[in-house]
């Protein structure tokens, strides 16, 4: 391990403790007595402080330091956990990210504010709080005695590790007997100074329990470097030393060691370099696909059954690395108790938010890009829906809103919904706006759910004052690009006085979906099989010209045409429909010829190709070429407009393929 | 046969040619040269991004450079290169697949040696150049690759 | 006329066989008459006695049922009576049948009154039963039963008159009708006598009728009728009177009427059965049984009777017929069989006789020829198969006689021809050695001429395998130039890989450049390393597509050189082919010398046999000349005219010495020859010829002792 990779290590661990650190606080507010969760923050303080210290920014160490002993009072039960002091410790942890991820001399000032608030909040300096309070009872009753071997390999020095530093770690957990052994060490004309040829063994007199310990080696914590035995309780006439700042709700204790163990065997991986492997992955399986049709013109047995091994390993490959990419959307939700929190106390409402389904996983490249148009969500909810608590008072409403945010799954999609119990969309203000910006006519009739609708027009803001927080008129009709870019679908649904709920539909990923593969002349096609409801011989159905456009007759249904030649430019032999479900009803694609069924691995197109109309994107098939992705509902619709410009067949570039 | 021999501080382009005229290209945004792949043909695209390749796996545009500086489509030839070029589009970068009749080398340009191509002095449209500059006895058209790849320039001069 | 045996025999046995038969079918045919003049009688007269006597049985037999079923007074055995009445009757009409398909139209019209009296009969005595049945002692309670529902509703209604009146007459509260004064009182009390009358009478009218069919007695039912009819007159008064009575018209005004019509009814009832009573059946019946019954049935018995009589008359003719044809054919019987006998036993005497004489003669002249005595002149008579047979016998001796002197002179023709032919053979035999010592030469000639032709084959076979090889060595210097020519073609390909790879490396060095060029001054090193590399893969892309050309230009030049050599082995193996055609050639011809010679060999083998064979035949020519001496002898046996036999007597002696000599002289001449194998030249033996195995046998002396002994024969001379 190197030392760049322990830092980045750190930086990832920090960003989780971080969140770990704003979850327990915004926890604690709702319960300020859970020992649990106290332990958690602290831990988490602790850790930051500790690791801080080794590999991270001083300034941020130092910070985390102060914090450390000032929720320690916390801890003890010297100084209550209010909200203001949470508000505080939540902009500390804020001030701490921004420490540990932009160092610079310019958080100088904020550093010190927030100091001056804690002191101001705990009634103490916390520099006058020393690191280590003398502050325990008499006589813990569950001291152990811990026997710890330090044997750290030749190399750790080269790797930043300070074994002194540990060492002194360590001591902080109660009265340590360190034992350095020597006998590794060479003479002094061959010692390398840095090689660490020193082993040590500790004796540790302490309430903390194993995890605590195990904490202290987190970063050296390789297999046979550090050994931890329990030797037994610590002798009645060892009076335990009152330095040991740590006070364990034995409760806590026993969970605390379930969730260090699973911990263990985790590895960090960045996304992008599980996005690299998803993309191999996905090569791979088009390369296996090339073996496979090669090995079937080959009729070699042998090759054939070690084929068809590849190919289930391949496939099994890609669903783990697809699983892989899979993320709770807990991740998403638990940013937002944060942001309900902020808008509410700025907006002076009082806002309860309730979260189910946090453990449903969806897709890494969904959930990211799901994060903002939930937010933009979220704000409009507590902007415009949920009322101030007077207002509500008034409206025979409890004073406290109540914002809901619950996913699950459903089939393959994603099912996401926000409800609040607001006052509902105000349906004439919105038809005002949109009179006034004249996206619709005076003398419009409109029904409540295409006014609903109306507010994913762009340019449309509601909000009487644009506010910092919403009503620039950008929010939802980017919210519903976003979703829709997403190949989801998004509902509202909203009654007046009693709230409003929006539903989000998402496919659980975005990078596969199932496809039907034809072919259109010399070019293959996927449509999704979702929406292909049959494919029929042309032959075998009536066709018939209506005005222009042709027409099919499936079993006494109009279902209107879709010629493909016309599109790509190829001589009309199409002989196959696929019928697919739009949003307007049917259509029947014509193409040359159905080749079957496949998952389809999605590949986004380029700028350069966004604006083709009636593509959804790309993707490699068995033999290495790329077979287009059609959006047949787009494609409808370009149909009924002229050919496309400049776009002669034969008059562009020749065909390379 | 040309050679890199160049080592003064400036910029490395590399240099590539259309019919007879030599252009250069940045080469920090190159990712790869490759001899064309098959293509395959998009439906009511621009005339100069008429398909998608497949480069390792990754599907891109492929953009006809002749197409795009509005001359005559041409067949594949024995010198036909296709240059991976990743485009840095601020929020939304991408690789496309350039191209051209031949590429030629890496060179490296000195500061100051680029000039602004004089008004009139070729028949490409100015907007996709950033200049020129002379080398040896020849005008080396240094192309602006943001441009080239403008998503709204459907329509070639 | 021809008679021979055998028309004798038939005819004789003919004329027996006829008469035995005549007599034979007149015989059966008069059984038969008797068998069929008996089944007439028993089916004729007998069964119209046996008829006529059980239907006299029947008809006695119905008529005493008729008196039973009228003496009886049980119904169930009336029935039974009835029912045997109708079985009788039916059989009665059966028996009628048969006796009537029995008789001849003669007696057809007595018969049919038979049937009309039966029918008369069967109809009386029907009605007699029918008469009985109707006298029925139960006839009370059918009277009882018939009125019983009228007079009960007759008797109800004057009931309810009774009623009704005596409610008048009682006091009541709540009706204002009661009677009070005495007028009216007596007036009721009239009513309700008279309505007790009504009741009354009706019931006694009703015994009376009752007893009137019970009828022991017609002056009993008469008597009882008459009451019956005063009762009636008792009701109808008192109706009428009662009726008359105000009281009763005024309370009863519905009842009244009622009780008219009720009793109406009940009076049609009544009379009906008195009329009935007085119709008094059974004596009806009884004067039926007496008056009708009996006198059909004595006329029928009668009838019948007379039936029976008359065919014990037609038996008794039928008897007297019978005998007097059995006594006619008897006596033709007789006569028959005599004249049979006595022409069976002319005949057979006739033809033993006949027979006899002829055969005699034939054995006598069968004996002489048996002699050999071929002299006889036999006599041939008579027109039957013995004189057949003599004349048969004569054509043979005749025939004899004129082969056995062709013979003799035939075996001396042979004895002639064989010394020729010996002669003949000798020649032959001399010529075949000639001939094979000349084929001898001819062999030994060919022998040498077909080792020059085996010398040549050897050479021309030895010459073709030299071609062969050329041949071979030509083609497989076609295929190495091929193979080389090819190789050639892998070189250019090759070559293209390397330009290829030159070309890829060209790339690979121009990306590798860019790398460089894009890790800034850090690349810098390495982009003069890709330059190299570059420069590298240009020359080697130079040097290969020389060295494809050059590859290509050989590959030209190895074509060139393949294309010629492919020219020349058409040629090559065009000379193999030739030299392989004259080796064949040769072959062909040495087998043909090969062939010559054997066939010279076989040859002279075969003239060598020729020889042996032609002294074989010599031989063989005077053994037949031998053989042709003594079969002139032997044909010396038959006798063909009497005057030669005396004079050839001593000759046969003499030459039968003559044939011993000679057969030893022969026996010796063969044990010192040697039989055929190589050519001996022998002088032709000047010996009489031998004769063959068989002939040399001693038995032959005994015959000829026998011969001798029965008179001599004579020998032709050859």
């Amino acid at each position: 391990m190197s030392l760049l990779d322990a830092t980045q290590t750190f930086l990832d661990e920090a960003r989780d403790l971080l969140e770990q650190l704003e979850a327990a606080l915004l926890d604690l507010e709702a319960r300020p007595d859970d020992a649990a969760l106290i332990n958690t923050t602290f831990r988490a303080l602790h850790t930051l402080k500790g690791s801080g210290a080794m590999f991270g920014p001083a300034e941020m160490a130092a910070f985390a330091h102060h914090l450390e002993d000032t929720f320690e009072l916390v801890r003890q039960g010297r100084v209550p956990l209010g909200p203001r002091l949470v508000g505080v410790f939540l902009r500390a942890g804020d001030h701490l990210r921004r420490l540990l991820f932009t160092p610079g001399v310019e958080h100088e000032a904020e550093t010190l504010h927030l100091l001056a608030a804690l002191r101001e909040l705990t009634g103490a300096a916390p520099e006058s709080v020393p690191a280590a309070t003398p502050l325990a009872p008499e006589a813990q009753p569950d001291m152990r005695q811990v026997m710890i071997n330090l044997r750290l390999p030749p190399t750790a020095l080269a790797f930043g590790t300070n074994p002194l530093a540990l060492i002194d770690e360590l001591r902080g957990l109660g009265d340590c007997l360190v034992t350095p052994l020597t006998g590794a060490v060479p003479d002094l004309d061959r010692l390398d100074p840095a090689q660490l040829s020193m082993h040590w063994q500790m004796t540790l007199t302490t309430a903390a329990d194993r995890a605590a310990i195990e904490d202290v080696f987190i970063f050296v914590d390789e297999p046979g470097v550090v050994s931890i035995t329990e030797i037994a309780p610590a002798m009645p006439e060892a009076p335990a030393r009152p330095r040991a700042p740590v006070d364990e709700a034995p409760a806590a204790a026993p969970r605390d060691a379930a969730t260090a163990e699973p911990a263990d065997s985790q590895v960090r991986v960045s996304a992008a370099r599980l996005d690299t492997l998803l993309g191999q992955v996905g090569e791979l399986v088009i390369a296996q696909a090339r073996l496979t049709a090669l090995a079937h013109h080959r009729h070699d047995a042998a090759l054939s059954s070690i084929v068809e091994e590849v190919e289930r390993l391949s496939a099994d490959l890609r669903d783990s690395a697809m699983d892989m990419r899979m993320l709770p959307i807990d991740q998403l939700f638990s940013r937002y108790r944060r942001v309900v929190r902020d808008l509410a106390d700025s907006l002076k409402k009082d806002i309860q938010l309730v979260l189910s389904g946090e453990e449903t996983e969806l897709d890494k490249t969904v959930l990211d890009r799901l994060g903002d148009p939930l937010v933009h969500i979220i704000r409009n909810a507590i902007d415009h829906g949920i009322e101030t608590p007077e207002a509500r008072e008034a409206a025979g409403k409890p004073r406290r809103g109540t914002l809901r945010l619950c996913a699950r799954q459903s089939g393959g999609e994603m099912i996401i919904t926000i409800e609040d119990d607001g006052a509902g969309l105000d349906r004439g203000r919105i038809r005002a706006k949109a009179l006034a910006a004249g996206i619709v006519g005076p003398e419009e009739e409109l029904t409540p759910g295409q006014i609903d609708q109306l507010i994913f027009h762009p340019g449309l803001s509601t909000a009487q004052a644009v506010s910092s927080l919403s009503g620039r008129g950008v929010g939802m009709d980017v919210v519903k690009r976003t979703i829709t870019d997403l190949q989801g679908s998004i509902e509202i649904a909203s009654e007046p006085g009693r709230g409003t709920r929006i539903t989000l539909r998402l496919p659980l990923t975005l990078a596969i979906i199932e496809g039907l593969q034809v072919a259109i002349g010399a070019t293959m096609c996927i449509l999704p099989v979702a929406s292909v409801e049959e494919c029929v011989e042309l032959a075998q159905v009536e066709t018939g010209t209506s005005s222009g456009r042709n027409f099919v007759d499936i079993r006494g249904t109009m279902v209107p045409l879709l010629w493909t030649d016309r599109i790509f430019g190829t001589a009309r032999s199409g002989s196959v429909v696929a019928v697919l479900e739009t949003e307007g009803g049917k259509t029947g694609v014509v193409v040359d010829q159905v080749i079957g069924q496949h998952q389809t691995v999605i590949k986004p197109l380029s700028p350069l190709h966004r604006c083709v109309p009636g593509l959804a994107g790309a993707t490699i098939l068995g033999d290495g070429s790329v077979a287009l992705i059609l959006d047949v509902p787009a494609l409808a619709r370009c149909q009924t407009l002229p050919p496309a410009p400049a776009r002669q067949p034969g008059a562009s570039l020749p065909h390379v393929a | 046969m040309q050679t890199t021999t160049a080592t003064t501080l400036g910029q490395d382009y590399l240099t590539i040619a259309l019919d007879e005229d030599i252009f250069a290209l940045p080469v920090a945004t190159v990712r790869e040269v490759l001899d064309p792949p098959p293509m395959t043909r998009v439906p009511f695209a621009p005339a100069h991004v008429p398909g998608l390749v497949n480069v390792r796996g990754n599907v891109m545009p492929l953009l006809d450079l002749r197409t795009r500086f509005g001359m005559a489509a041409a067949e594949d030839r024995e010198t036909t290169r296709l240059i991976v070029t990743h485009v840095d589009r601020p929020g939304d970068p991408f690789l496309v697949g350039l191209r051209a009749d031949a590429v030629y080398e890496v060179i490296d340009i000195a500061q100051g040696a680029l000039r602004p191509a004089p008004p009139g002095s070729t028949r490409w449209p100015a907007a996709l150049m950033q200049g020129v500059i002379q080398r040896g006895d020849r005008y080396v058209i240094v192309l602006d690759l943001a441009e080239i790849v403008a998503a709204d320039a459907a329509r070639p001069q | 006329m021809r008679l021979t045996i055998k028309t004798k025999l038939i005819a004789s046995f003919a004329v027996i066989l006829t008469l035995t038969a005549g007599s034979g079918y007149m015989a059966m045919q008069s059984l038969q008459d008797a068998n069929e003049d008996f089944h007439q009688f028993v089916s004729g007269p007998f069964a119209q006695v046996q008829t006529s006597r059980a239907m006299r049985e029947s008809l006695t037999d119905v008529r005493r049922l008729v008196n039973r079923a009228y003496i009886t007074n049980d119904l169930a055995e009336r029935a039974k009576y009835v029912e045997a009445f109708d079985t009788r009757i039916a059989e009665l009409e059966a028996y009628r049948e048969q006796l009537l398909s029995h008789v001849d139209d003669a007696s057809r019209e007595q018969h049919a009154s038979l049937t009309a009296d039966m029918a008369e009969f069967a109809d009386t005595a029907r009605r007699a039963l029918e008469l009985s049945n109707a006298a029925d002692s139960e006839a009370p309670g059918t009277v009882l039963e018939a009125t019983e529902q009228v007079f009960t509703a007759f008797l109800a209604d004057a009931a309810r008159l009774s009623e009704g009146l005596r409610n008048l007459g009682e006091p009541s509260a709540d009706s204002g009708q009661g009677v009070h004064s005495a007028a009216p009182m007596r007036d009721l009390v009239r009513a309700l006598s008279l309505a007790e009358t009504v009741s009354t009478s009706a019931m006694t009218a009703r015994i009376s009728t009752i007893d009137a069919a019970a009828r022991p007695s017609p002056e009993h039912t008469r008597a009882q009728v008459e009451h019956a009819e005063q009762q009636v007159a008792a009701v109808e008064a008192a109706l009428a009177e009662l009726k008359a009575i105000p009281l009763v018209s005024r309370n009863f005004m519905a009842l009244v009427p009622d009780l008219n019509t009720s009793w109406t009814a009940a009076l049609a009832v009544l009379r009906a059965q008195l009329d009935s009573a007085l119709e008094l059946r059974e004596y009806a019946a009884l004067e039926m049984l007496s008056k009708g019954l009996l006198p059909v049935s004595e006329r029928l018995d009668g009838q019948l009777a007379q039936i029976s009589n008359d065919s014990d008359a037609a038996a008794a003719a039928k008897s007297a017929e019978t005998e007097a044809s059995y006594v006619q054919m008897r006596n033709k019987l007789v006569a028959i069989v005599l004249a049979a006998i006595a022409i069976g036993a002319a005949a057979a005497l006739w033809m033993a006789i006949s027979i006899s004489r002829g055969l005699n003669r034939s054995v006598k002249a069968a004996e002489a020829i048996g002699r050999g005595d071929l002299t006889t002149e036999l006599d041939a008579r008579g027109a039957d198969e013995i004189g057949d047979l003599m004349r048969a016998m004569k054509a043979m001796t005749e025939n004899l006689r004129r082969i056995v002197g062709d013979v003799i002179s035939s075996s001396g023709q042979v004895a002639a021809g064989s010394q020729q032919s010996s002669a003949t053979a000798e020649q032959l035999s001399q010529g075949s050695t000639e001939q094979a010592a000349a084929t001898e030469e001819a062999s030994a000639a060919m022998e040498q001429m077909a080792a020059n032709i085996r010398q040549n084959a050897e050479n021309a076979a030895q010459t073709e395998k030299i071609a062969g090889q050329a041949s071979l060595n030509a083609e497989k210097t076609g295929k190495a130039v091929a193979n080389s020519v090819d190789a050639m073609r892998t070189i250019a390909d090759k070559i293209q890989i390397v330009q290829e790879i030159a070309r890829q490396t060209d790339l690979l060095a121009l990306n590798a450049a860019i790398e460089a060029a894009r890790a800034g001054q850090h690349g810098k090193g390495f982009a003069v390393v890709a330059s190299e590399v570059r420069k590298l893969a240009e020359r080697s892309q130079l040097a290969s597509t020389e060295i494809g050309e050059l590859s290509a230009s050989t590959l030209g030049i190895s074509e060139e050189a393949g294309r010629m050599l492919q020219d020349l082995v058409p040629d090559i193996q065009r000379t193999a082919e030739l030299v392989g055609e004259i080796s064949a050639a040769c072959r062909e011809q040495n087998a043909g010398a090969e062939q010559i010679n054997q066939a010279i060999q076989q040859l002279d083998e075969v003239t060598q046999q020729n020889a042996a064979a032609a002294n074989e035949m010599s031989a063989t020519a005077e053994q037949l000349s031998a053989q042709a001496a003594m079969l002139n002898e032997r044909a010396g046996f038959f006798v063909l005219s009497r005057d030669a036999a005396a004079a050839t007597t001593p000759a046969a002696a003499r030459s039968e010495d003559e044939l011993d000599r000679q057969m030893q002289t022969e026996m010796a001449g063969r044990a010192s020859r040697k039989p055929a194998a190589a050519p001996v030249k022998r002088a032709a033996a000047k010996v009489r010829p031998a004769q063959s195995g068989p002939a040399a046998e001693g038995g032959f002396d005994l015959d000829l002792g026998a011969a001798g002994d029965e008179g001599g024969f004579e020998r032709l001379s050859a």
